[in-house]
């Protein structure tokens, strides 16, 4: 087997329901916020359901807001990383994971508008990005539904040690989707109120919107030009469940091989894992699939802190596991596990309860988080992050 | 075995390190039906032969599956909400909602044939057609020459599709290694020999020129 560089994160940016920016996102999640409301528009055109999380005061056509979205997002962690200023700045690749693309814009077309709408596919927001930044590099983009920031991730870390790129913008974005809405609730996997992932008294998802970018390069290279990574990408396992077209393996042993695969890849054992930030959708076959997954997977080991974040944000479908990454570094920054929004009875049926609580190491540092992120057509991927320790 | 598909050299192209396989190609036109879905069902049968070389276990098929699309889920997206509006958002039928996903088809493919690793779709551009298949093949070929220990076997399966006018076409190839190691060259020789023999097969295949075509180059 081939030696692999190490790739690391040396910016992160998010725009999300709780926050322009990664670091107010970051605040709020850890107090425990929602974003969570009832929507006037949404009831005033019919919708079944009208409670969302959705970005508020964020100005952007209706069939650019997600383009929109994914640059504000890259700005802010192309700031942090300090790639624009280096000699190679224009030769970052492009990595950006989606469920629908601009669904306005199909809803629009829809409606009877006529739109092109081979500009405002998944592909639109790699474009709009490198365009908006003038980058050259590669750019791939990746349509593997609410899985789909994970899988942007794993794509860019891939390019970089393939040497396609000096460094890399990575990560998902999904503007608030009212053909999701639709498509969603008619087919019954709507929370009755508000999302709670994990919980005994869970009744579905909600939706969410939101934007969030990493900065990967290799970790020579940042160390050369003299940046402390944030955190280090380790690896990412993927698996099919081959099941069915909307629901999870009951069983959840597909679920469980892609995160046997991540660790494997990232050379981690299961009593390594300091923390899983589950998927957590909150319906009931889901959330029981990741549990009976987990329980599998951590057999014989403490189980590490769980937490979940769709909440407190909704679920933000293709950006939700870019997003959950950036909280990731956050928290291995900071050394804290956010609390679960919305978590507040365990369910038996699960067997282990998130966190309702901010929580602090006690025995040891949280060296490695775990990002799970399943999805539509049976699709699961796990990513592993770790904190970054100079040797 | 020497052989060649749309016109494209495979087996000896491939052959970096005498342990790649090419196994085979397939050419399908999909034919106009009500929707993407129904389209792309009409089509499955004739995967069967290609798949079916990898034998399933315990009802899975080990392997990759990597899809490639311009336009997956487009249409369908557009007479999901058409419809929605037509018979009121709150009464919309779900039955299409899965297929307005851009990953629908892989999805499919998984779960007709059992394939359970892992299961990738980008959203590409066909105007560029080595471009389009630039991803899957890097992917491809990391997984082939560097990710592979000595005597496992990997098996992938790469699909293009494109649903609508002029040429609604869905190929797929195999591609199947014996371990052995590789390095970061070699994997680079790869990726550009399978983007472009993808690129090949993708061009003939659009320009109307093939049809139905399929090929086993050697046995394993």
């Amino acid at each position: 087997m081939g030696a692999r560089a190490r790739v690391v994160v040396t910016g992160v940016g998010a725009v999300t329901p709780l926050g322009v920016t990664a670091s107010e996102t970051w605040q709020r999640v850890l107090r425990g916020d929602t974003a969570a409301r009832d929507w006037a528009d949404l009831s005033a055109e019919g919708h079944r359901v009208v409670r969302a999380c959705r970005i508020e005061d964020f100005d952007a056509l209706d069939a650019r807001r997600g383009r929109a979205l994914a640059i504000a997002a890259a700005r802010e962690a192309l700031s942090q990383s300090g790639r624009a200023e280096t000699a190679d700045a224009q030769r970052g690749g492009v990595f950006v994971g989606s469920t629908l693309g601009e669904s306005a814009a199909f809803e629009q077309a829809g409606a009877g508008a006529s739109i092109d709408l081979t500009d405002y596919g998944v592909r639109s927001f790699c474009d709009g990005i490198a365009t908006e930044l003038t980058l050259t590099g590669p750019r791939e983009a990746i349509a593997t539904a609410c899985a789909a920031g994970n899988y942007a991730i794993g794509a860019a870390v891939l390019a970089l040690q393939q040497g396609r790129a000096p460094w890399a913008l990575a990560g998902g974005v999904e503007p608030f989707s009212k053909l999701a809405m639709v498509g969603f609730a008619r087919s019954r996997a709507m929370a009755n109120g508000d999302c709670r992932p994990f919980d005994a008294r869970r009744t579905g998802m909600m939706l969410g919107e939101g934007s969030a970018m990493l900065v990967l390069e290799r970790l020579d290279d940042a160390l050369a030009r003299r940046t402390t990574p944030l955190a280090e990408v380790r690896g990412l396992g993927l698996s099919s469940d081959a099941h069915h077209p909307t629901a999870p393996r009951p069983d959840g042993r597909c679920m469980r091989r892609a995160m046997c695969a991540a660790l494997a890849e990232s050379g981690v054992t299961p009593a390594d894992v300091d923390w899983v930030n589950v998927h957590g959708t909150g319906t009931r076959a889901s959330d029981a699939a990741e549990g009976r997954a987990l329980r599998e997977v951590f057999d014989g080991v403490p189980m590490p802190v769980l937490s979940g974040s769709k909440g407190a944000l909704g679920h933000a479908l293709g950006a939700a596991s870019a997003i959950e990454a950036v909280l990731g570094v956050c928290g291995l920054l900071d050394q804290v596990v956010p609390p679960t929004r919305g978590h507040e009875q365990a369910d038996p049926e699960i067997g282990y309860a998130c966190t309702r609580e901010r929580t602090l190491p006690v025995e040891r540092p949280v060296r490695v988080v775990m990002n799970n992120a399943f999805a539509f057509g049976g699709i699961n991927s796990t990513l592993v992050l770790t904190r970054w320790e100079p040797a | 075995m020497s052989s060649v598909v749309n016109g494209v050299p495979t087996h000896e192209a491939l052959d970096v390190s005498g342990t790649s396989l090419f196994r085979a190609a397939l050419v399908c036109s999909l034919p106009h039906r009500a929707s993407e879905q129904e389209s792309f069902d009409a089509v499955l049968d004739e995967f069967v032969p290609v798949f079916e070389t990898v034998p399933m276990v315990d009802g899975e098929r080990e392997g990759a599956l990597l899809v490639v699309s311009d336009d997956a889920g487009s249409a369908t997206a557009v007479r999901f909400w058409r419809d929605a509006l037509s018979t009121g958002l709150a009464v919309a039928s779900p039955a299409a909602f899965p297929w307005c996903l851009v990953n629908a088809p892989c999805a499919s493919i998984a779960q007709r044939f059992g394939v359970t690793g892992p299961n990738l779709t980008w959203l590409v551009s066909f105007a560029d057609p080595r471009a389009a298949f630039d991803a899957p093949a890097a992917w491809l070929a990391d997984r082939l020459c560097l990710q592979l220990d000595d005597g496992k076997r990997f098996d992938a399966w790469l699909v293009a599709l494109h649903f609508g006018a002029p040429h609604a076409t869905a190929m797929l190839w195999h591609w199947g290694r014996c371990g052995a190691d590789g390095n970061h060259d070699e994997a680079l020789a790869l990726a550009a020999t399978i983007r472009d023999i993808a690129a090949a097969g993708w061009i003939s295949a659009t320009d109307g020129t093939l049809r139905l075509a399929s090929l086993t180059s050697r046995e394993r």
